[in-house]
């Protein structure tokens, strides 16, 4: 009890400032418990540390509309959620802003001029589905620089793309990436250039002019020929040096136009090997391939020949679906492709296998027959060998950093087939920069993504028997309990009453 | 606390005792349940925030029902000066009231689970998680409104003005996270964290934030503080 009024008052604006200083140090000093299934909230530790680099007020505009179709409203409901976290560990660095731009004409015109693009979907609108121009990405202010993720959709991985654009946007330098061209190759890696360049410097290089000691990473691929004594020495100065190498590289030159191979003779795979990369001379193909086209010859009508393309499957295109789990630089991936791979040899000390063939496997040598049909290439009947490694990770030292990922096919990382050709072999290669460049952290967030939690379903009879259960369950359960108390009140008072008779 | 124990199950007998716990159990299990189905079906989405979006909104008005009479009617029928005769302390006189106004929230809560059970035989991918946080989220909001209804109930000796008070505070905790955009820059983010329903979101996504319990925790503290101060004042008075 108090002693007087006036101490009441005191008293009170005590305990009223201790709560408000006890909020304000909570809010520094604070413990986050994520009980959600794949802990969706957690945020990685390199989201952290960008979202710590940050030293001044970054803006996120989030444009959406509404009454969006159910998928779409839990991605919606997802991405606030996830970036309330954001802002969660920012410390008020980070402000978020969110715009309905369904029927503001000035709003859609600042979405679609920061970034974001618009698209069509059906939306429920007074009880029925319409389709609609909808809006659903948000943009991102930092200083005078801006990024967008112009569609927010459910099947991309939320924390990955926000954490590499605030990345982007708040680091003072990007890491430099090289294509090193040996001799007068032309390299199209157009696809490679344009994803790695969102986040890293990307350049073209010649090799014979060596390689910058600002560089952080360089790509070797394609190699035909022996390298010059400039180029040897310029990769061996960059890699001794310390400098991350990624090389795509067979050891038998194939065509798939023509259907013609023949073995590279090149001294790039000595000095590979002087680093305890053994890249094989032989072929490897697996029953789990990919399918070419090639035209076959039918009678029309029974006479009249005529030409048409057909899909056939080609083991020389091994589609890879056996991960070193214990790798992260592939533990999230589900299935990568290769074209005329060789096998790649890893060693205990230095370098370790990333993928391997399935089971399905036959390794050709010294004698390459590229045929598609099992008559003129009786390999194709004896895919029955156990899987080869096709892909390494090495370090140069036993105990140091991963330095150098090889994959033993040349046209992996090119256009031909490799980052751009397919969507899985993109995300090796981004998985593959980030690891060698110390961000393996950003790879596992690459995988996560929303999960779809559909409802079962349910006809109709089954719907409205849950609905009216859901209805009037709760209601009987209290009816009954009071039904029960009103009945043992009863019997209480009548015992009462008969015993004071 | 023995003291304490008597109060608080004489105050739930009281409860039971009367149409008075079952018209609002009836009356919240209906709310939610309408709303619920509602939403549930056409969403199409294994989670319960149709449900826990729907339960904060019946507390507005539910809550402050049910806490209007456990101080005023002690004051008003004079009951509170034969209380204060006895060796009772205020403390345990008003948490015991408080906590008996949080069982039948919880009880109300309890009543929700055959929409859990639903959700366990409907849904895919579950998270349960998320579920229970959601459930702990609502409990640690009933429980600040309680605090909140039992602080109004002791400032009066009038039960409907006890309601109108406390459904002005619950209400204005409830709706400031709704005002934001008419605040002034540098208020927003000091009101953002007044607001119930920000930290309510935090914790019925499945994450569990001691800056958000330490939150609910303060509130329900500082009300139960102040309805022992009214009873000071009420003795130097």
């Amino acid at each position: 009890m108090v002693k007087d009024r006036k101490s009441i008052f005191v008293y009170t604006a005590i305990v009223f400032v201790s709560l408000i200083v006890l909020n304000i140090i909570s809010r520094d000093v604070f413990y986050r418990l994520d009980l959600t299934d794949n802990q969706q909230y957690s945020l990685s530790s390199s989201t952290k540390s960008v979202v710590k680099n940050i030293d001044d007020l970054l803006s996120i505009k989030l444009y959406f509309s509404e009454n969006l179709p159910p998928e779409e409203a839990n991605t919606k409901r997802y991405v606030q959620d996830l970036l309330e976290e954001y802002v969660a560990i920012s410390k008020g660095k980070i402000q978020i802003e969110y715009f309905s731009a369904d029927d503001d004409e000035k709003l859609q015109n600042e979405a679609v001029s920061a970034g974001i693009q618009p698209y069509q979907s059906q939306i429920l609108e007074n009880d029925k589905m319409e389709i609609r121009i909808v809006f659903m990405g948000l943009s991102m202010l930092y200083n005078d620089k801006k990024e967008a993720i112009p569609i927010l959709s459910r099947n991309i991985s939320l924390e990955y793309e926000l954490t590499k654009r605030l990345k982007k946007l708040t680091s003072q330098g990007k890491s430099k990436i090289v294509l090193a061209k040996v001799g007068q190759q032309e390299l199209g890696v157009q696809n490679l250039t344009q994803i790695l360049s969102e986040v890293h410097e990307v350049n073209q290089v010649n090799l014979a002019d060596g390689i910058n000691e600002n560089v952080d990473l360089a790509f070797v691929m394609d190699v035909a020929d022996s390298l010059s004594v400039e180029e040897m020495s310029a990769l061996a100065i960059f890699v001794e040096g310390g400098g991350k190498l990624v090389v795509g590289q067979g050891r038998i030159n194939a065509s798939i136009s023509s259907f013609q191979a023949e073995p590279i003779r090149s001294n790039l795979f000595d000095l590979l090997g002087s680093w305890g990369i053994n890249i094989q001379e032989n072929m490897v193909l697996d029953r789990k391939c990919g399918a070419v086209t090639v035209p076959q010859q039918q009678m029309f009508g029974g006479f009249i020949p005529v030409t048409v393309n057909k899909q056939v499957n080609y083991p020389f295109l091994p589609i890879v679906e056996s991960f070193d789990k214990d790798q992260p630089v592939v533990s999230d991936l589900e299935q990568i492709i290769l074209l005329y791979p060789s096998e790649v040899v890893e060693n205990d000390s230095t370098t370790f296998s990333l993928f391997s063939s399935s089971d399905n496997t036959a390794v050709m040598k010294e004698f390459y027959n590229l045929h598609f049909d099992p008559e003129s290439n009786p390999i194709l009947n004896q895919l029955s060998e156990e899987g080869r490694s096709l892909a390494t990770v090495s370090t140069i030292s036993a105990g140091g950093d991963p330095q150098i990922i090889t994959v033993g096919s040349s046209k992996f990382f090119t256009d031909d087939l490799g980052a751009g050709g397919a969507n899985a072999n993109g995300a090796f290669v981004l998985n593959a920069v980030d690891y060698l460049l110390g961000d393996s952290e950003l790879i596992a967030l690459r995988s996560r993504s929303v999960t779809s939690r559909p409802l079962l379903e349910l006809d109709k009879s089954e719907k409205a028997w849950w609905k009216w259960m859901n209805m009037l369950l709760p209601m009987m359960l209290v009816i009954l309990l009071a039904v029960y108390k009103y009945r043992s009140e009863s019997r209480r008072s009548t015992n009462l009453q008969d015993r004071f008779e | 606390m023995n003291n304490f124990k008597t109060i608080y199950l004489r105050e739930i007998k009281s409860y039971f005792n009367t149409p008075m716990a079952y018209i609002f159990l009836v009356v919240f299990a209906l709310v939610n349940s309408y709303f619920f189905t509602l939403w549930f079906f056409p969403s199409n989405q294994s989670d319960m925030r149709s449900l826990f979006s729907i339960v904060p909104l019946a507390y507005l008005f539910f809550i402050p029902a049910i806490s209007m009479s456990l101080i005023a009617r002690e004051i008003n029928s004079g009951t509170i000066e034969l209380v204060s005769t006895l060796p009772i302390k205020d403390v345990e006189f008003v948490v015991g009231k408080y906590l008996s106004s949080v069982t039948l929230i919880a009880i109300g809560l309890g009543l929700t689970l055959v929409h859990f059970f639903t959700l366990v035989n409907v849904g895919s991918n579950i998270d349960y998680g998320a579920v229970f946080c959601g459930y702990l989220g609502l409990l640690l909001v009933g429980s600040v409104y309680c605090a909140i209804g039992v602080f109004a109930s002791s400032i009066s000796d009038n039960q409907v003005v006890a309601f109108i008070v406390s459904v002005f505070v619950v209400l204005a905790f409830f709706l400031m996270d709704k005002m934001l955009i008419f605040m002034p820059q540098g208020l927003v983010g000091i009101m953002e964290y007044i607001s119930i329903d920000y930290h309510l979101s935090n914790i019925s996504r499945g994450v569990i934030d001691t800056r958000n319990i330490i939150y609910f925790g303060s509130l329900i503290g500082f009300f139960i503080f102040l309805s022992l101060r009214t009873f000071d004042l009420r003795r130097w008075s």
